[in-house]
């Protein structure tokens, strides 16, 4: 598994790539730099609502990790190298967890980092209480994230040449749009678990008037469903589908 | 369609029984039977003939539509562990091109859980003789040196049963050569060797037994001599560009390796149907010089590989 795993870190990263997400990552600190510039200081709402409900929930989690999991197995089955890792002894789930965890060890820290360090910046330049305890809560309930759609677009990565378009489809459509405006589907949505966590690590963030968040017990559960039921369906996939 | 099939001893390492492949509509190999047994086995037919998805099928990359294959007596579909015993080739030079000849090897003994992977892929870069390129990245191989790294691999875990797909493609003759001998050796150390090839002369050198895929169906199997002589047999087209054609065609019409004679007249040329085409080379110069005809072409018409199988197939 480690050999996988390896060759996976390596593949993914790419140089481009990298500095595409690192542009990335530094996008959220945008938000939190004008938080200390305005002479008109942002709310922890303000905050709550921009910096991490719609940039870092809605867009940067979710697009990193799409750009660092779709290619873990889609560059194999698009280059033909999946046989390479197939036609071994290697058990299906052996091979299932390296890409997954390839893919985890980059995008997880670097949403972390990116997390801890807006969110931080932002509350404090906007002269709010709990900086610390803000900036932890979304280095954790995105870290969660990071696990929950890796599981999910490691699959789509596999299954489909695509990925890349439907998972940005998925990510501003069904999560963006749907998840937030439809009421019931926010238990249904990767970025409601991920806030709802937030939530729960630092009970002074969102209101209870937020749309976005649900309790943490359906938080749970639902990340722990959907990250059991992906990598289920990765593990089928490899072994039914036709190699190319 | 009859199939020129000698009888094979010992048991069968690969089984391959009323096997079908369709996509949608598509039959790409269509109710294929037949054994693999210790030894080299050459897998023959022109491009597109099928001979790949049957390779996929019986490596389990593909599943089959109908019909059974057995390899080592389990199937090799969802079977990992069946992994350790065989050493596949696949038909595309897919490899992970960033990595050093070495690193590529050594990869695929870790994958395949040899013990000491380092000192495995020094043997196998050793035996398809890449040594001095070993440490440079895949990325600046020849098409041939590819080949060879991508054998160094296959055979890292020294496996039972190798099955390779079109792995000639790409090498120079004296590269040719060294792989068959290493092929040679392999098998004489009581191996399976299951190589495809769209290239009789290829296969030719390597195995006494083939098999014959044209159209997804098996046109022959067995003793390579037997179909070799089957092929000598059958009749071919000559075209023979001269001078004078309708004198020609008159003389050739009563030699006993003339099938029949046809003129083509806009292009001063004779098509001769023979059955016997070393007779007919002998035969030609001499009778064109008795009636003093100047030859100025002579041209086999159908020596394809395509015209050979088909050739087969109608049989």
């Amino acid at each position: 598994m480690s050999a996988v795993y390896f060759l996976s870190l390596r593949q993914l990263q790419g140089r481009w790539r990298i500095i595409a997400l690192i542009g990335l990552l530094v996008l959220p600190m945008v938000p939190a730099i004008v938080a200390v510039l305005a002479s008109d200081k942002p709310t922890a709402e303000d905050l709550d609502n921009a910096l991490l409900t719609a940039a870092l929930a809605s867009a940067i989690l979710p697009i990193v990790v799409l750009t660092l999991a779709t290619p873990a197995f889609g560059n194999e089955v698009e280059d033909k190298t999946l046989s390479n890792l197939t036609l071994t002894p290697q058990p299906r789930w052996q091979l299932m967890a390296a890409k997954l965890a390839a893919a985890v060890t980059i995008a997880l820290p670097l949403v972390a980092a990116s997390s801890f360090m807006s969110v931080l910046v932002a509350f404090n330049g906007a002269g709010l209480d709990g900086a610390a305890q803000a900036a932890l809560a979304a280095a954790v309930g995105f870290s969660i994230g990071v696990l929950v759609y890796a599981a999910l677009f490691v699959w789509l990565g596999l299954v489909s040449q695509r990925a890349l378009g439907i998972g940005l489809f998925y990510v501003f459509v069904w999560e963006g749009l749907f998840g937030t405006f439809v009421d019931g589907l926010k238990y249904l949505s990767i970025r409601s678990y991920s806030l709802s966590i937030v939530d729960a690590v630092d009970s002074s963030r969102f209101d209870d008037t937020s749309q976005s968040v649900i309790g943490i017990e359906a938080a749970v559960v639902g990340a722990i469903v959907v990250f059991g039921v992906f990598t289920f369906l990765t593990i089928r996939r490899l072994r039914t589908m036709d190699v190319p | 369609m009859s199939a020129v099939d000698v009888p094979s001893p010992a048991r069968a390492v690969i089984s391959v029984d009323g096997v079908s492949k369709w996509f949608g509509s598509i039959v790409a190999v269509s109710e294929v039977s037949f054994d693999i047994h210790p030894g080299i086995t050459g897998l023959l037919g022109p491009n597109g003939a099928g001979k790949t998805t049957l390779l996929r099928m019986m490596t389990g990359l593909a599943k089959v539509s109908q019909g059974e294959i057995r390899v080592f007596d389990e199937d090799p579909r969802d079977n990992p562990d069946l992994y350790a015993r065989i050493g596949i080739m696949v038909e595309h030079e897919a490899s992970y091109d960033f990595l050093s000849g070495r690193a590529f090897v050594e990869l695929a003994a870790r994958l395949r859980q040899v013990d000491n992977a380092s000192k495995a892929a020094q043997n196998a870069i050793e035996q398809v003789n890449l040594l001095d390129a070993a440490d440079r990245p895949v990325r600046g191989y020849s098409r041939g040196m590819r080949q060879r790294i991508r054998l160094a691999a296959t055979l890292v875990h020294e496996p039972e049963l190798l099955i390779l797909d079109e792995p000639l493609n790409g090498a120079d003759p004296r590269q040719r050569v060294e792989f068959q001998e290493l092929l040679l050796r392999l098998a004489e150390q009581g191996r399976t060797i299951l190589i495809s090839s769209h290239i009789l002369e290829e296969v030719e050198v390597l195995a006494s037994r083939v098999l014959l895929v044209v159209n997804g169906k098996l046109a022959a199997k067995g003793d390579f001599h037997a179909i070799r002589r089957a092929l000598d047999d059958r009749p071919y087209h000559v075209r023979i560009a001269c001078d004078r054609p309708r004198a020609l065609a008159a003389s050739l019409i009563g030699l006993d390796a003339v099938d029949s004679v046809q003129l083509d007249g806009d292009n001063d040329t004779l098509i001769v149907l023979s059955s016997n085409v070393g007779a007919l080379q002998a035969a030609l110069p001499r009778s064109a010089a008795e009636i003093s005809v100047r030859l100025t072409g002579v041209q086999p018409l159908d020596d394809s590989l395509e015209s050979v199988f088909g050739y087969l197939v109608e049989r």
